[in-house]
């Protein structure tokens, strides 16, 4: 490889790492839910070598009831260990992991198309991906199973392109990404059996070590194999895929009525017709431009960038540009990004929401790959340019257009998104660090400290941000669910309580502390009961989190 | 193309957003439409609020150059732009209004996907077609009127978008016969499917639903 491309391989590099890294505890503004269940996990693996339920060395952490996989909460015990049970702790592997994936993206580009400018230019679009930067920099584990899909398939690449130790990189990769996150366990199959079916002839070529890595990769499944059909993953798949969900009572009843007919309502209304539509629905929403360019999944604070998409504007002329000249190209490698491309929203498609940015993360990448076949046919045009001065100029233009796009991503992700994502528990939780600061060292001069649940997972931010020892917790530990159907409560431990505040019945409780959100705690009847503000705990924009109130 | 004609004029009559704009026209039209423009209150409180929020972060003098009135109403033009080729509003739900849409379909029918997208691929890599590659031109050009107007996702605006992605549908349908005859069978079926269900739906269901909210929806 060239000297220059090494240089700006590493430039980039260093600013996707920047970006991944600045203000990494910062912003997001807080920890979710997710992130402090897999450091307190993790936090009490390292302890007690159980989770926080007593299971030793689970294979799935039960946690709020959405059963966790395991490798990420695993891959954290070392790391809490160095650093401790901190925020860093939690982001620190995804955006690591991301950071490299940059380089991953250079070689996985190098290795299809055999250009060095378009795999430079793939690997700054990913550098400077919304939708990479988004899930790497809050500690997801989707941000590491993203790395180990993408290591998958470059292995996969090297194999195909008959070099050595590519089966087996391939598929230990992607054994640890089934191990990893939910969807993984959707998308690699299919990932699989199209290559299987694609490649079928190279595969052929080297079947012996096709069949070793295999081989290999199924002993390492084993343990997956038994939790992968326990009553935990079923419920997790009913919760979340579009399978568990039944139609309303009223709706069937309000068809049926109109329809007059069973035999017309069954031929245009039935279930199986209506669901497969709506994952045809879910599918494609994943390709639309709202969604990619202008305004991405508004409906979850936690993957939304303020007033922009999941890709900035001034890609979409790359992009199809990229496709059309993969599509000419008719190469075997080229149409298999494009499949790729097409197999990778359908984990997200099966589930219940319109469109998911997180579970589509495998996106990412084959769309970055078409860019930078995008960018390197634009970087040739300019390049051919006869006259320098046009040629400068273009140059010239065309950086003032990404810097503006980039700009323009930057502020939002760190000035405007956080000013609405801080609330509740669909975006980033803000205020519990806060309030357990102010309540952990007075929480022994009350009977009961009862915390409201409306903006969910109170106990495991408490259990993190007062480093909790597990071996006190386990035996203490109990999850309410309302239906299976739902995310679970930790019920409480030592003086705490988490549930529901009434208010009505609940202000007759004597010395104890209540918490909870303004709406739930009325300071009206405050006199009335003899109840008494003790603090306010407010969110950074200065509206009230939580009020702290005693009753004597 | 005398058979694309044809197959067109049948898709055009069968479409949904023809069916209802046609059945509902006296409640449509006249049709006034408002437009986006750069003086609109609702960019310019935008821009202010951004600029207040960016000010107190420190990141004023990059807010005004990055959050601006001009390029908020590039933004809005293009995103309105942009909404057209949205695959939920073409096939699935269409304008929220229910006087130009019946909310469970879109204004196309789902099966004119793949032929757009066939037809779409075939002009493209056709060399020798210099004058259907001037078709995905216009089909370009055709969302530009939806653009400029006020109401997203407005169904009116698009009337000739429309008309070209039918047009691509019928050229796709017609190319499929005669390259790949079973497959065209089989989504000419899907077409008879997804057309009696529309219909269905128009008649029986969609009547109920227009009732309950003829008297809250905004008439022309």
């Amino acid at each position: 490889m060239k000297k220059s491309y090494l240089i700006v391989l590493t430039f980039v590099f260093l600013l996707g790492t920047l970006l991944s890294f600045y203000r990494l505890t910062k912003t997001p503004p807080c920890l979710n839910w997710d992130e402090t269940s897999f450091a307190y996990n993790a936090y009490s693996i390292l302890k007690t070598g159980k989770d926080e339920y007593g299971v030793s060395f689970p294979v799935q952490f039960k946690s709020v009831g959405d059963y966790k996989f395991p490798l990420f909460i695993y891959s954290l015990v070392p790391i809490i260990k160095v650093f401790g049970l901190t925020e860093f702790s939690v982001r620190l592997l995804p955006a690591l992991l991301g950071s490299i994936s940059i380089l991953l993206i250079f070689f996985l580009s190098l290795e299809l198309f055999k250009s060095p400018i378009a795999a430079l230019f793939s690997a700054f679009f990913f550098a400077v991906s919304p939708w990479h930067l988004q899930f790497s920099r809050a500690g997801a584990d989707v941000g590491v199973s993203s790395f180990f899909v993408i290591l998958g398939i470059l292995g996969f690449a090297r194999a195909i392109n008959q070099k050595k130790f590519g089966f087996i990189l391939s598929f230990i990769s992607f054994t640890a990404a089934l191990y990893t996150y939910y969807g993984e366990r959707v998308f690699i199959p299919l990932f699989l059996t199209l290559c299987l079916f694609y490649f079928r002839t190279e595969i052929k070529k080297r079947l012996k070590t096709f069949l070793r890595a295999g081989l290999i990769t199924l002993a390492l499944l084993i343990p997956m194999f038994h939790s992968a059909v326990s009553s935990g993953q079923q419920e997790k798949f009913l919760k979340t895929t579009i399978f568990g969900y039944t139609r309303s009572e009223d709706y069937l009843n309000q068809l049926i009525s109109e329809d007059k007919s069973y035999l017309v309502t069954q031929v245009f209304h039935s279930a199986p017709l209506e669901y497969s539509l709506a994952v045809v629905d879910h599918y494609l929403n994943h390709f639309s431009p709202n969604f990619l360019f202008t305004q991405g999944p508004t409906l979850d604070k936690r993957q939304f960038i303020f007033d922009m998409g999941m890709m900035y504007l001034l890609e979409i002329p790359l992009l199809l540009m990229g496709v059309f000249l993969l599509l000419k190209k008719k190469s075997k490698l080229a149409i298999f990004v494009l499949l790729w491309l097409l197999i990778a929203p359908i984990p997200a498609a099966i589930t219940r929401d319109p469109v998911h940015a997180r579970r589509a993360l495998n996106m990412v990448p084959p769309l970055m790959l078409i860019l930078g076949v995008g960018g390197g046919w634009c970087w040739e045009k300019i390049n051919a340019i006869k006259k320098r001065r046009v040629r400068v100029v273009t140059v010239g233009l065309s950086g003032l257009v990404i810097l503006f796009f980039l700009s323009f991503y930057l502020l939002s992700y760190y000035v405007f998104t956080p000013e609405r994502t801080y609330k509740g528990a669909g975006g980033w939780q803000c205020g519990y660090k806060e309030l357990v600061n102010y309540l952990s060292p007075i929480k022994d001069n009350y009977k009961n400290i009862i915390i409201d649940t409306s903006y969910q997972g109170p106990y495991i931010f408490f259990l993190f941000y007062e480093k909790y020892p597990p071996e006190l917790y386990q035996p203490q530990a109990r999850l309410v669910q309302e239906s299976p159907d739902m995310l679970g409560e930790g019920a409480g431990y030592d003086n705490y309580a988490f549930r529901p505040i009434y208010w009505p019945d609940d202000r007759w409780l004597r010395n104890t502390l209540f918490v909870g959100p303004p709406e739930r705690l009325p300071e009206k009847d405050f006199a009335e009961v003899g109840a008494k503000i003790i603090k306010k705990i407010f969110f950074a924009n200065g509206e009230i989190a939580f009020l702290i109130v005693s009753t004597f | 193309m005398k058979r694309v004609f044809w197959v067109f004029v049948v898709m055009v009559f069968i479409s949904p957003w023809f069916t209802v704009l046609v059945s509902n026209s006296s409640l449509i039209f006249p049709y006034r439409v408002k437009v986006v423009s750069i003086e609109n209150d609702i960019f310019l409180d935008k821009v202010n609020n951004l600029r207040g929020e960016a000010n107190s972060a420190g990141a004023g003098f990059l807010a005004k150059l990055l959050v601006n009135k001009y390029a908020y109403y590039g933004k809005e033009v293009l995103n309105r732009y942009l909404e057209s080729y949205d695959p939920h509003y073409l096939f699935f739900s269409g304008e929220a209004n229910l006087l130009k849409s019946t909310l469970t379909t879109g204004p196309l029918y789902l099966t004119f996907l793949p032929l757009i997208v066939y037809a779409i691929f075939e002009i493209a890599t056709n060399r020798k077609r210099k004058e259907t590659k001037l078709l995905l031109f216009w089909l370009l050009v055709s969302a530009i009127p939806a653009a400029f107007v006020y109401t997203h996702y407005e169904t009116i605006a698009r009337i000739p978008f429309f008309l070209f992605l039918t047009f691509f549908a019928g050229y796709g349908l017609v190319k499929l016969f005669s390259s790949k005859k079973a497959l065209a069978i089989i989504l000419t079926f899907f077409i008879i499917f997804e057309t009696l269900r529309f219909y269905h739906d128009f008649k029986v269901h969609y009547v109920r639903r227009l009732g309950e909210n003829l008297y809250s929806i905004p008439k022309k």
